[in-house]
C-alpha cells in the first residue's frame, strides 16, 4: 500500500511534529511535565477536541502535576461552584431575549423608524441600518443576533434601492459587532464573571466606544454613498413609524435605564428584558407562533450547553492556577520582559486580534480574561478599561477569518461566496483598527461615564 | 440506534427547555412581586440557579448531538477530505473517553456531596440532586460520542452558534 498525499492525514502529522519539536525544545528549559502539558494541548487540539474537553484535559493535567495537594475531583468541585453562582443568570436570560428578538418583529420596526429618521442623509439607509444595529445592541447583547435580525432586513433593502452589494454586506456584518460592545453584551458578562470586575460598571463603559463606532460607520457610510439619491424627509411617516415601533425603542431605556439608576442588577435587567420582550411579541406584534417559543428554547439551551461548561471548566484552571501562584507569576514574568505600558498595549491588541481570527468571541474571552487583566492593571490600565479594549478586539475577530462568524453568518444568510463577504469587510475593518487604537490609547472614552 | 438518539435528544430537550423556562418566569416573578407588590420571593433567585445549571448541564449532551461544542476549526482544512471520516471517528472515540473520564469524577464528587448529606440552605434541598445532572450530562455525552464514533451517519453537521 502506498502512501498517497490526498489519502495523507497532513493535520495529524503536523500536530505530531510540533508536538514532538515542542517536547524537545522546551525538555531543555523546564520541567518534563510542562513539555508532556503543552504536548498534550497541541495533539488534542489537531486532534478537533472541542475547546471544552481540552480545557478540562489541561485542568486535570496542573491539578494532577502541577498543584500541591490537589485531585482531578476538584475540577468537578470548582465546575460546581461556578454553575451555582447567580450572576451566571444573566448569560441564559440574554441569550433567550436576543433569540427572541430575532425571531420575533421589533427588529423590523427599528428599521423602519432609522430608515424614516436618516433617510434625508446621503446614504441613509445605510446609516439607519447602523443606527438601528446600534439600538438593537442596546438590547440584545449578541453579535449575531444583531447581524441577523438586522441584517436580514437592511441588506436587501440596501442592494434594491442602489447601494453595492459590496458595500452592503461589509456594513451588515461591520454594524453586526456593535452587538457585544453596546451593553447589554454577553462578553462584558463574561469578562466580568471571569476576572470579578463590576458588570454594571463595564456596561457603563461600553457606550461612549459603541457610539464612537455607530458615528465612524455611520460617517464611513455617507461618504461612500454621496452620489446615491437621497429620500425628502416626512414628518408624519416618521411619526408614524415611531408610533409603531414605540414598544421596540423603549426597550433599551427601560433595560439599559433600569440597570445605570441602580433600579435592577444586571440579571434582573436581563429577566425584566426577557419578560418585555415576551410581552412585545404575544400581545403588540403577535407574529411568533407558539413553535416559534419552543425554538427559541432550544436555541438557548444549545448555546448555554455550549458556554456554561466551558465558562465553569476555565473558571476552574483559573482558580488553580491562581492558587498555585502561577498567574502571579506569569504577571511578573511579562512584567519585566515589557516594561513599557503602550507597548504592552500593543502587543496584547495584536495577540487578541490573532486570538480573535482563530477563537470564538466567548471562548477566547473566558480563556484570557484572567490571564491578561492581571497583567494589564500590573501595567497601571483599568481593569474595566481593558475590559473594554479586549472586548474591541474580540469583536473584530468577528470580522476576520477564518473564524470570523459574522462572515460565515452573512455568507449563509445573504447567499454571498465566502472571500467576496471577506474583501467586503476590509474597509471595515481598517475603520475598526482605528477605532481600537483610539479607545486603546485614550482611556477616557471607555472610562466617560465611570 | 439514530432512533434512541433522537428519543434521547428529545427528552433531554424536554427537561433543559422547562428548567430554563422556569429560571426566567421564577426570575421575573421575583422582580415584578418585588417592584409591585413591595417584596421578592423567597430562595427565587437560588432556584433560578439551579435550574439554569440543570440546563446548562443537560446542554453539554444535548449539544454533542446538536451541531458540537465549541472548537477551534482552523486547522480542519489540513486534513484531506477522504480521511476526515476516521479522523472524526477517532477524535470522538477521544472525547468519548474523556467524557467518561469527567463521567467518573462527577459522580465520585456528588457522592460525596451525598455522603456529607449536604443541604442548600436557602432551599432546603439536599444538593446532590442538583448535582447529578453533571455525571447524567458527561455520560449521555459519552454515549453520543460513541454512537458518533462507531456509526459516523448518525453524527449531524457541525453548525456555528
Amino acid at each position: 500500500m502506498t502512501l498517497s498525499s490526498s489519502k495523507f492525514p497532513v493535520g495529524l502529522m503536523v500536530a505530531f511534529a510540533v508536538a514532538a519539536a515542542v517536547l524537545v525544545l522546551t525538555g531543555f528549559l523546564w520541567d518534563i511535565s510542562v513539555s508532556i502539558f503543552l504536548c498534550l494541548l497541541v495533539v488534542l487540539f489537531a486532534l478537533r477536541q472541542p475547546l471544552l474537553l481540552i480545557l478540562a484535559v489541561a485542568t486535570v493535567y496542573v491539578h494532577l502535576f502541577f498543584a500541591t495537594n490537589s485531585k482531578p475531583e476538584y475540577l468537578i468541585q470548582d465546575m460546581w461552584f461556578t454553575l451555582d453562582r447567580e450572576v451566571l443568570l444573566a448569560i441564559p436570560m440574554f441569550i433567550l431575549a436576543g433569540a427572541l428578538m430575532a425571531r420575533g418583529s421589533i427588529a423590523k420596526r427599528l428599521v423602519d423608524v432609522m430608515t424614516n429618521i436618516a433617510g434625508p442623509l446621503p446614504g441613509g439607509l445605510a446609516v439607519a441600518c447602523t443606527l438601528a444595529c446600534a439600538v438593537f445592541a442596546a438590547i440584545s447583547g449578541s453579535s449575531l443576533v444583531t447581524l441577523l435580525a438586522i441584517g436580514s432586513i437592511a441588506y436587501p433593502a440596501m442592494t434594491e434601492n442602489g447601494y453595492s452589494r459590496k458595500f452592503a454586506i461589509g456594513l451588515v456584518c461591520a454594524a453586526g459587532t456593535l452587538g457585544i460592545m453596546i451593553p447589554p453584551s454577553i462578553a462584558m458578562i463574561l469578562y466580568g464573571i471571569m476576572t470579578g470586575s463590576s458588570i454594571t460598571q463595564l456596561f457603563a463603559a461600553g457606550v461612549m466606544p459603541g457610539l464612537l463606532l455607530v458615528l465612524m460607520l455611520a460617517a464611513y457610510s455617507v461618504l461612500i454613498n454621496l452620489k446615491l439619491p437621497t429620500q425628502p424627509f416626512d414628518l408624519r411617516q416618521t411619526l408614524v413609524s415611531i408610533r409603531k415601533g414605540f414598544a421596540a425603542l423603549m426597550m433599551p431605556v427601560i433595560l439599559l435605564g433600569g440597570i445605570y439608576t441602580g433600579y435592577f442588577s444586571p440579571t434582573e435587567a436581563a429577566a425584566v428584558a426577557l419578560a418585555y420582550t415576551v410581552v412585545v411579541e404575544a400581545l403588540i406584534y403577535r407574529e411568533l407562533t407558539l413553535k416559534d417559543y419552543y425554538g427559541v428554547l432550544v436555541e438557548t439551551v444549545l448555546l448555554l450547553g455550549r458556554l456554561l461548561p466551558l465558562v465553569a471548566v476555565a473558571s476552574s484552571l483559573n482558580t488553580i492556577l491562581d492558587y498555585e501562584g502561577i498567574t502571579e507569576a506569569w504577571v511578573i514574568a511579562i512584567g519585566n520582559a515589557i516594561e513599557n505600558p503602550i507597548l504592552l498595549m500593543i502587543c496584547v491588541n495584536l495577540l487578541l486580534l490573532v486570538v480573535g481570527c482563530l477563537m470564538e468571541v466567548s471562548s477566547a474571552m473566558v480563556v484570557l480574561s484572567p490571564i491578561l487583566k492581571p497583567i494589564m492593571a500590573n501595567a497601571g490600565y483599568d481593569p474595566i478599561h481593558f475590559g473594554i479594549v479586549m472586548t474591541a478586539n474580540l469583536e473584530i475577530g468577528y470580522l476576520t477569518p477564518p473564524v470570523g462568524l459574522n462572515l460565515v453568518v452573512a455568507m449563509v444568510a445573504f447567499r454571498e461566496q465566502f472571500t467576496f463577504v471577506v474583501r467586503a469587510v476590509v474597509p471595515f475593518v481598517v475603520i475598526m483598527l482605528i477605532w481600537l487604537m483610539l479607545i486603546s490609547f485614550v482611556p477616557s472614552i471607555a472610562l466617560f461615564f465611570g | 440506534m439514530g432512533h434512541f438518539l433522537r428519543w434521547l435528544e428529545r427528552a433531554e430537550l424536554i427537561c433543559a427547555c422547562t428548567c430554563l423556562a422556569l429560571a426566567a418566569t421564577s426570575l421575573f416573578a421575583d422582580v415584578f412581586a418585588r417592584e409591585i407588590i413591595g417584596g421578592g420571593i423567597y430562595g427565587v433567585q437560588k432556584f433560578a440557579v439551579y435550574c439554569c445549571a440543570i440546563s446548562g448541564a443537560l446542554g453539554i449532551s444535548v449539544v454533542v448531538h446538536k451541531g458540537g461544542h465549541l472548537r477551534i476549526s482552523a486547522i480542519d482544512s489540513l486534513y484531506p477530505p477522504s480521511v476526515l471520516v476516521q479522523v472524526g471517528r477517532l477524535c470522538d472515540l477521544l472525547s468519548a473517553g474523556v467524557c467518561v473520564f469527567l463521567a467518573w469524577y462527577s459522580a465520585k464528587f456528588v457522592f460525596d456531596t451525598y455522603s456529607f448529606q449536604e443541604t442548600d440552605t436557602i432551599l432546603n434541598v439536599p444538593i446532590w440532586r442538583i448535582q447529578i445532572a453533571l455525571p447524567i450530562a458527561f455520560s449521555l455525552a459519552a454515549v453520543k460520542y460513541l454512537a458518533h464514533a462507531f456509526s459516523p451517519a448518525l453524527k449531524p453537521e457541525e453548525g456555528a452558534i
